[in-house]
C-alpha cells in the first residue's frame, strides 16, 4: 500500500495534451506500428500469460519447498536439486530415455525413407498407399497406445498365441511383462504411429529435388543405386537432418505411450524422464518443488540440444 | 517394357499392398474385436455391441466425456485460428516495434519442451482462475500450436498481393475491415490447415488433461485411460477397444476428408519452421 502511494508521483505520466489537428496526423510508420501491435496483441498476450509466466513460476517452484497438498512453504534452494540428484531413478530414467530415443530414431528414419521411395515408385496406387500409411497419424499417441495395449494383451490380443508358437513364450504371459518386451512393444507402436508423418516430410524433401538432376545422372549412365547414393541422399541431407531432429526431440519427451502401456514397468525399467516428473509430483513424493526442479533441468537440456541441432542444420545449409 | 521392368513393378505392387495392410490392420482389428465375442468382456456370446454399452455407461456416461472433448477441441481450434490469423497477418504485413523480439518468442515455444511447463501450470492456472477448466486446457493446447500456426498463416498472408488491401482501403475499409472482409477469405486454405492440425492435436490430447483436469472433467482419451484402470485388477479390454473406436473414428474421418489440407501443412514449410 505505502509503496504504491510513494511510487505514484514518480511514474505518473503527464496528462495527455488535448488533441490538436497537427498531433493527430501521425506519420505513416507510427500508424503502421499501431496497426501491427493491434494485430499482434492476441499473440503477445497468450505468450506472456501462458508461456513467459509459467517459465518464471517453474524456476521459483524449483527453488522452493512446495508440496502437492501443502502448497508453497518458502525458498529452499538448492534442496530440490540435491534431492533430485540423490534419486537413483534419475540416472536410470535418463539412460532409458536416451536408449529409447536412439532406438526409435534409428528404426524410424530408414523406414520413413523407404516408404517415401516406395510411394513415389508405385504410381498407380500411390495415393491409396500414402493414405493408408498416413491414417495412423490421425490418432493421438494415447489412443494408439490404448489400441496396442489391447493388441498386446493375452486376453483379447491376437499376438500372444502366435508368439507362443513361434518364439515359445509362456502361455498367457504378457508381452509387456519383460523389460525388453515392453521396450520393443512401445517402439513398434511408435513406428506404426509416426512412420507416415516422417514419410510425408521425406516426400516433401524428395519432391524439392529438381528432375534435371536425375536426368543428368541418367545421361551420365548412373544406375539406380548409384543415383540414390550420389544424387538423392546428398541432396536430401537437410530433410534427413530435420526429420532426425524432430524424432530425437519428440522421443526425449516420451510420456503417453509409457504411461499407458508400461506404467514405467516392469520394475522401473521403462521409466522416462517426463514420467519421473509426473511421478514425483503426483504418485510417489507428491513434491511439486522436486518435480519443478526436474522440469527446469529438462528445459535447459532441451534448449541446449535444440540449439546444437539447429546450428548443425544451419551449417549444413550454409555449405550448399 | 522390358522384363526386368515388369518384375520390378510387380515387386513394388506386392510391397505396396503388404505395407498398406500392415498399417491398416491394427485399426481394422480394433473395429472387428470390439464387436466380437471374448471371455472377460461384456460381449461373451456372438457378435454385438455389448462392449459399446459398457463403455457408454462408464462413469458419468459417454455423452459427458464427448462434450468435454468437444469443448476442448473446438475451443482450442477457435482460439488458435483467431491468434494465428491476427498474429500471422501482423508478422507478414507490418513493421512494428518489438516485432523481432516477439517472433523470437514464438520460435522459442518450439524450443521449450511443453512437458516442462505442466508443473508450473498446475499452480499458475489456479491464479488465473482457470483451475480444472476445459477452457484453460484449450488455451494451453493453443499455446503449443502457436509456432506452427503463426508460421502457416504468415506464409499464407505473404502470398497475397498487397494491391488487394490497397484496393480495400481505397474503397473506404479501415484496417480491421480490410483484414476481416478481404484478407481472411483469401487465406482460407491456410486457416483450414491450422484448424485441422489444432483440432486433431486437441481431440487427441492426453497429457495436458491428465495434469490439469479432474476425472469428472475428463475428455475422452483421459476418460478411457481411467476406465481401463477402474476395474480392480481385471482390465476390460472389450470396452477399452470399443472406446478406441469411438475416439479414433471421428479423427480418421476428419483426416480423410481434409487430407490435402494436412499435406499442405507439410509442403508450406511451416513444419520446418
Amino acid at each position: 500500500m505505502s509503496q504504491s502511494t510513494f511510487a505514484e508521483p514518480v511514474i505518473a505520466p503527464s496528462p495527455p495534451a488535448p488533441p490538436s489537428p497537427g498531433r493527430r496526423r501521425r506519420t505513416a510508420s507510427q500508424l503502421e506500428n499501431r496497426r501491427g501491435w493491434l494485430f499482434a496483441s492476441p499473440t503477445a498476450l497468450l505468450l506472456v500469460v501462458l508461456f513467459v509466466a509459467p517459465i518464471i513460476v517453474v524456476v521459483v517452484m524449483a527453488c522452493s519447498h512446495w508440496t502437492l497438498l501443502g502448497g508453497a512453504q518458502g525458498g529452499n534452494f538448492p534442496d530440490n536439486f540435491t534431492k533430485l540428484f540423490a534419486d537413483p531413478l534419475l540416472g536410470k530414467s535418463i539412460a532409458f530415455t536416451l536408449k529409447y530415443t536412439a532406438l526409435t530414431t534409428v528404426i524410424l528414419m530408414p523406414i520413413a525413407y523407404g516408404l517415401a521411395l516406395l510411394v513415389q515408385e508405385s504410381r498407380r496406387w500411390n495415393t491409396f498407399l500414402r493414405t493408408a500409411i498416413l491414417v495412423p497419424s490421425a490418432l493421438g499417441i494415447a489412443s494408439a497406445s490404448l489400441l496396442f495395449y489391447a493388441i498386446y494383451s493375452p486376453q483379447v490380443g491376437p499376438l500372444n498365441g502366435t508368439l507362443e508358437k513361434v518364439a515359445g513364450t509362456e502361455a498367457g504371459a504378457s508381452i509387456l511383462g519383460t523389460p525388453g518386451g515392453a521396450l520393443w512393444a512401445t517402439v513398434v507402436l511408435v513406428v506404426w504411429r509416426f512412420a507416415g508423418y516422417y514419410m510425408l516430410l521425406t516426400m516433401v524433401g524428395l519432391q524439392a529435388i529438381p528432375t534435371e538432376v536425375y536426368e543428368a545422372a541418367r545421361i551420365d549412365g548412373a544406375g539406380r543405386l548409384r543415383t540414390l547414393r550420389s544424387v538423392t541422399l546428398p541432396l536430401l541431407r537437410p530433410t534427413i537432418a530435420m526429420t532426425m531432429i524432430l524424432s530425437i526431440t519428440g522421443s526425449l519427451l516420451a510420456f503417453d505411450q509409457f504411461y499407458i502401456l508400461t506404467k514405467g514397468g516392469p520394475n522401473n525399467s521403462t521409466l522416462t524422464i517426463v514420467q519421473l516428473i509426473y511421478r514425483d509430483a503426483f504418485e510417489t513424493r507428491k513434491d511439486l518443488g522436486l518435480a519443478a526442479a526436474l522440469s527446469v533441468l529438462l528445459l535447459l537440456a532441451l534448449v541446449i540440444i535444440n540449439m546444437i541441432q539447429l546450428r548443425a542444420l544451419r551449417l549444413d545449409a550454409d555449405e550448399k | 517394357m522390358t522384363r526386368s521392368n515388369v518384375a520390378a513393378r510387380s515387386a513394388t505392387y506386392t510391397l505396396t499392398t503388404v505395407m498398406a495392410v500392415v498399417f491398416l490392420l491394427p485399426l481394422v482389428w480394433a473395429v472387428v474385436s470390439s464387436v466380437s465375442p471374448s471371455p472377460g468382456t461384456a460381449q461373451t456370446e456372438g457378435f454385438g455391441f455389448g462392449n459399446y454399452t459398457t463403455m457408454f455407461e462408464y462413469g458419468l456416461g459417454l455423452p459427458t466425456y464427448l462434450k468435454n472433448s468437444l469443448v476442448v477441441s473446438v475451443g482450442a481450434t477457435v482460439v488458435t485460428i483467431l491468434i494465428a490469423a491476427t498474429g500471422g497477418y501482423a508478422f507478414a504485413r507490418f513493421r512494428f516495434r518489438g516485432k523481432n523480439a516477439l517472433f523470437v518468442m514464438v520460435l522459442s515455444v518450439m524450443m521449450i519442451p511443453y512437458a516442462a511447463l505442466l508443473i508450473p501450470l498446475i499452480v499458475w492456472m489456479k491464479d488465473l482462475h482457470l483451475q480444472n477448466s476445459l477452457i484453460g486446457v484449450a488455451l494451453v493446447l493453443t499455446l503449443f500450436q502457436v509456432p506452427f500456426s503463426i508460421f502457416m498463416m504468415r506464409n499464407s498472408f505473404s502470398t497475397i498481393p498487397r494491391e488487394l488491401e490497397e484496393a480495400a482501403y481505397i474503397d473506404g475499409c479501415n484496417s480491421f475491415q480490410a483484414f476481416y472482409r478481404i484478407m481472411l477469405p483469401a487465406v482460407r486454405p491456410g486457416i483450414v490447415t491450422v484448424g485441422l492440425f489444432t483440432y486433431l492435436a486437441a481431440w487427441n490430447d492426453f497429457m495436458v488433461s491428465l495434469y490439469l483436469l479432474s476425472t469428472e472433467k475428463a475428455p475422452l482419451p483421459l476418460a478411457l485411460v481411467n476406465m481401463r484402470q477402474q476395474t480392480m485388477g481385471v482390465i476390460d479390454y472389450g470396452s477399452t477397444t470399443a472406446g478406441v473406436v469411438v475416439l479414433t473414428l471421428p479423427a480418421i474421418v476428419l483426416f480423410l476428408a481434409l487430407q490435402r489440407y494436412y499435406i499442405r501443412g507439410f509442403t508450406s514449410g511451416a513444419v520446418k519452421g
